[in-house]
């Protein structure tokens, strides 16, 4: 899969920069996959950006996400913090993601699928 | 005050920028002036959650610092604040820098991608929905937006809904932040200090005074009726008595007006 295309220009320092506050597993995560272009390390950014995006009375996810997990029932990522996280990742990455675009992004599995098709076609 | 000690000193409004105004009051240890919420930083006897703050204006840091040292003060249970019978009353004029930073965005995007934050970040009444989400209030909750006057617009109304019997106790903040989009405007009306002397800078009733000095921080008062605090054992700090408010229908800044028409 190719990284994508606005990702691939960043520097280190750029990505680092933009994911600050974000845990260092998930920025390790993010340079692993600029470098690789594999999906499962951009999987791997997953847990830390759904953290950074919790409202702060939500519990801390766990390190490992289940496909079947939902977002809002079992995370606590509200309508709010979910359009926040897809403007984030638009700005990251240099994708269009529209508010309405992650509507139906119920799960974990629905956003890995969600983006791994965006990521394959822009 | 009364030793004439104050917290002015040398002030960049816009690093690499010569601006007009040199001088400014800082609260150290507190550091909101980045763009990005997640680079603010503040002293760690604060407990502020990044999480929470990262969706308000740069004075909720200062709000959040100023609250948790008057409801430690006032010794008010976090189940006494969701009681229905506390308020929370905020003066607050919004950010204009967020509001500034989200347009920009917006407008650079083709005016087709908005941050979602760019509202609640920035708006007037920013501050006072995010506290009473985060306190967890039921009673009333209301913005006060009055330019210089807001905070004593706060307290006063607050006053007025512990004796009309609504509420038992309000909480009264007052915040704002201090950054070139909140106080350079200020300068364009000429009524900022040039003074780069912190010590001759603010001089309010000296006939060489030369304007206001800006700065940002935040006030908390806890008001709450005699009957409530002598229930609850609270240590009163001060009464208050009572409050009004006249306008002189004259002028949107200017005070030369001595007759004090709606002031008797």
């Amino acid at each position: 899969m190719p990284v994508a295309a606005e990702f691939s220009t960043k520097s280190p320092a750029q990505i680092a920069e933009e994911l600050l506050g974000f845990e260092s597993s998930c920025v390790a995560a993010a340079l692993r996959y600029r470098a690789s272009g594999e999906f499962e390390d951009f999987s791997a950014m997953l847990p830390g950006i759904i953290a950074f995006h919790l409202p702060g009375s939500a519990a801390r996810p766990p390190a490992v996400l289940a496909d079947g997990m939902r977002l809002n029932q079992d995370l606590g990522l509200d309508s709010l913090a979910l359009t926040e996280m897809a403007f984030m990742l638009s700005e990251l990455l240099g994708l269009s993601i529209e508010t309405r675009d992650v509507a139906g992004v119920m799960t974990v599995g629905d956003l890995k699928a969600f983006l791994k098709g965006r990521l394959e076609t822009p | 005050m009364r030793s004439l000690r104050h917290g002015l000193a040398p002030w960049v409004a816009v690093p690499g920028r010569e601006v007009a105004v040199k001088l400014a009051g800082l609260l150290p240890g507190f550091n909101v002036g980045a763009i990005n919420p997640a680079a603010w930083s503040w002293p760690g006897e604060f407990r502020i959650d990044a999480n929470v703050v990262r969706a308000m204006p740069p004075q909720g840091v200062y709000a959040l610092a100023a609250l948790q040292q008057a409801l430690g003060e006032a010794r008010l249970a976090p189940e006494t604040l969701s009681d229905g019978a506390t308020g929370l009353f905020c003066a607050s004029s919004g950010s204009a820098r967020m509001l500034h930073q989200h347009m920009g965005k917006l407008e650079t995007s083709g005016w087709r991608r908005a941050h979602p934050h760019g509202v609640i970040s920035s708006v007037a009444g920013a501050l006072n929905f995010h506290l009473a989400a985060l306190l967890g209030i039921r009673g009333a909750s209301c913005g006060f937006v009055s330019a210089c006057s807001s905070g004593s617009h706060a307290l006063g109304f607050a006053l007025d809904e512990i004796r009309l019997g609504r509420q038992q106790r309000m909480i009264v903040v007052a915040a704002e932040d201090l950054n070139a989009e909140s106080a350079l405007p200020f300068a364009g009306m000429g009524a900022l200090s040039a003074a780069s002397d912190p010590a001759l800078a603010s001089r309010p009733f000296d006939r060489g005074r030369d304007g206001f000095v800006p700065t940002g921080g935040a006030v908390v008062v806890v008001l709450e009726s005699e009957s409530s605090a002598v229930g609850r054992r609270a240590r009163a700090l001060s009464r208050m008595l009572g409050w009004g408010q006249a306008c002189d229908g004259y002028h949107v800044a200017r005070a030369e007006r001595c007759d004090a028409a709606g002031h008797e």
